[in-house]
């Protein structure tokens, strides 16, 4: 069991909290035999919370016993990797498969390769040829595109 | 008779050229991304369903299972070589395997864990064969409370087998329910949990979710380690794949043993391969005259896990192809791509579409023999791959999930959620949360949902039928003595040192 299990049952709670506003708002049902779409997320969130609260009370009277999850010193490869994907999703429709796949594959070699540039760039132009023969050619994938027509 | 029949069906459905092609495909690919570091059999093929989107239904679910057996040898060669299990259930392989390959037998070991698992592929078949029909016509009398409280005892089942605490496992399964109700409910057609994106309305993608919670999220634990990854890959040339009389002698028990074990082992909910392989290691060691060998380099500690490994990944399609319950990831994605293809896996599979049922059952035989041809005169190939250096690959498998997440739906919006999966299972992994309960929960989510409003509607919103109807009282009760094991301290601690050598090595 982790420290952070307590930081964790908090944010179930609040999860719980969030989402069962939402999930009062539906029909829950004119009785148990017609039960309404607001019914089953309502009892699953009511299951959570109780999961939730057992987990935040079993960690806090452990609490000495406890370590930290070993969390990264820096947070770069997520920032890089989820940073990597959105900016993949948001220029996609813009720039095309072939110059975003090629962009977006230059910028993660260059950060496993941090000096070097030619190599990154060499990858990257024969991953997105290769992905492009493989998917659009082949597999007949529809990628957007982009306004230079590829 | 008639199982001869039923398997000569599927024989002349999985060896016309088409299937036999994707199914080599399949395993080749399987085995080549599955030997690749930091990749189990559920990323494997989470990464490689996109291609079989534009195959007919039978060829693509054949192609994906030749993926699924081609990834498990691949997660055997990289337990023998380098000590790396590909997943849960080769970890066990790795104690003798290992140890083989350091006294230069690694030849052998790989030869008997491919030989090993062509046997138990033979023996699993016939199984199958036999008993999914049986399966089959028993699910038929299965009404609503039947498969509500079956899909409880499938997911407990998965709590009770994972390696981490229950609590958490609970939590993940819940969670995994909720997500769920993400969408369209099927009866009154309302949008529920809509959060203003029309893109939600038919319910979260399974594609994107499971290539973030497992393909993204993966990445980033290995990112972060990226440093220590520095690996000992076997360097030696690889010679002598045949195993020698002595070692068949040794060997020809533990595998017919783990073939059967094996076999059973896989039918059960949740991590059946996992239980399988460390179930035939304990008994070969017990009743093995060269037990003091075991752990310094046993031939037996290989032979007989690995069929127990292969037998058990064929026996986990009973309740997949039988009652459209997935005992594992792996089906869970199997029961997606079968969704994608329009088919409803479940007892009506076998005779709505017994081409693919059959289809399936034996290209399993095919894809074993097939991975024996391949395998052993591709040794080297897989060595190679493994001395491939991580910053290289990981923007590669990236791309992979960025395209698979996209390509299903053609929408960006699916690589959005893929990106937040991605951050979410990095983040549940590291507080040790497993995804799997969750995954397993999402896709069973909507049968569990639907039988429980099914149940109270015909029973007159009688909460009780779940206990008064004897089957369903069957599965609720195991289901809560399955629990009950959990909660109690002393089978608590009996369970955690069973499970305690399934940590990775």
């Amino acid at each position: 069991m982790f420290r952070d299990d307590v930081v964790a049952a908090v944010v179930f709670l609040i999860f719980v909290v969030v989402v069962g506003s939402e999930a009062l708002t539906y029909n829950l049902g004119q009785s148990i035999r017609v039960v309404g779409p607001g019914f089953f997320p309502v009892v699953l969130l009511a299951i959570l919370a109780l999961l939730a609260i057992v987990l935040l009370i079993t960690s806090i009277k452990d609490w000495s016993k406890q370590r930290r999850a070993a969390w990264p010193a820096r947070f770069q490869p997520l920032a890089l990797v989820t940073g990597a994907v959105v900016a993949y999703a948001l220029v996609l429709p813009w720039l095309g498969f072939l110059i975003t796949t090629f962009l977006f594959s230059t910028v993660l070699f260059r950060f496993g390769y941090p000096r070097k540039w030619l190599l990154p760039l060499a990858g990257a132009a024969v991953t997105s040829l290769a992905a492009m023969l493989v998917f659009e050619v082949w597999l007949h994938t529809q990628f957007p595109p982009g306004f230079l027509g590829f | 008779m008639e199982v001869l029949q039923n398997l000569l069906t599927g024989l002349s459905v999985s060896l016309s050229l088409i299937n036999v092609w994707y199914c080599f495909l399949g395993c080749l690919l399987g085995t080549l991304i599955g030997v690749l570091p930091g990749l189990g059999p559920t990323a494997t093929i989470a990464l490689l369903l996109p291609m079989t989107f534009s195959l007919p239904p039978v060829t693509a679910i054949i192609m994906l299972a030749g993926i699924y057996y081609g990834a498990m040898y691949g997660g055997s060669t990289t337990s023998i070589l380098v000590n790396i299990p590909g997943e849960a259930a080769s970890v066990v392989t790795c104690l003798d395997g290992y140890q083989m390959a350091r006294r230069g037998r690694a030849g052998a070991a790989l030869g008997i864990s491919a030989f090993g698992s062509f046997i138990a592929g033979t023996i699993a078949v016939f199984g199958l064969a036999l008993v999914a029909p049986a399966v089959a016509e028993f699910a038929l009398k299965f009404g609503a409370p039947e498969y509500f409280s079956l899909v409880c005892l499938g997911l407990v089942g998965v709590t009770f087998l994972s390696q981490g605490s229950m609590l958490k496992s609970l939590m993940m399964i819940v969670l995994g329910l909720l997500f769920s109700t993400v969408g369209r409910d099927i009866i009154t057609g309302e949008a529920r949990f809509r959060y203003g994106f029309f893109e939600l309305e038919d319910g979260l993608g399974f594609i994107p979710i499971i290539m973030g919670l497992f393909g993204v999220s993966e990445i980033l634990l290995n990112l972060e380690s990226l440093a220590a990854a520095k690996r000992d890959v076997y360097s030696q040339k690889i010679k002598g794949l045949l195993p020698t009389l002595a070692d068949w002698r040794r060997s020809i028990g533990p595998i017919l043993r783990g073939s059967v074990l094996g076999f059973f082992m896989g039918v059960l909910p949740g991590g059946g391969a996992v239980l399988g392989s460390f179930g035939s290691y304990a008994l070969e060691k017990k009743v093995s005259r060269h037990s003091k060998e075991f752990g310094k380099g046993a031939i037996e500690g290989v032979a007989g896990p690995e069929a127990a490994n292969n037998a058990a990944s064929q026996g986990a399609f009973i309740p997949l192809l039988t009652l459209g319950i997935p005992s594992n990831s792996v089906m869970a994605l199997l029961v997606g791509a079968l969704i994608v293809h329009g088919l409803q896996p479940g007892p009506l599979l076998m005779n709505q579409a017994p081409d693919l049922f059959w289809g399936v059952i034996t290209s399993m035989y095919l894809g074993n023999a097939l991975l024996l041809v391949l395998n052993l005169p591709l040794i080297g190939l897989w060595v190679r791959m493994l001395k491939v250096p991580y910053p290289t690959l990981f923007p590669l498998i990236l791309m992979f999930c960025l395209i698979g997440a996209y390509s299903l739906n053609y929408n960006v919006f699916d690589i959005y959620l893929m990106a937040v999966f991605g951050a979410l299972g990095y983040v549940l992994r590291k507080l040790e949360f497993e995804p799997t309960p969750l995954i397993l929960a999402f896709v069973l989510g909507p049968l569990m949902e639907d039988k429980l409003r099914q149940a109270l509607l015909i029973y007159g919103g009688d909460p009780t039928v779940f206990f008064t109807r004897p089957l369903s009282a069957v599965f609720l009760v195991t289901a809560l003595v399955l629990l009950a094991l959990q909660v109690l301290p002393n089978l608590r601690k009996v369970k955690s040192k069973a499970l305690q050598d399934s940590e990775p090595l």
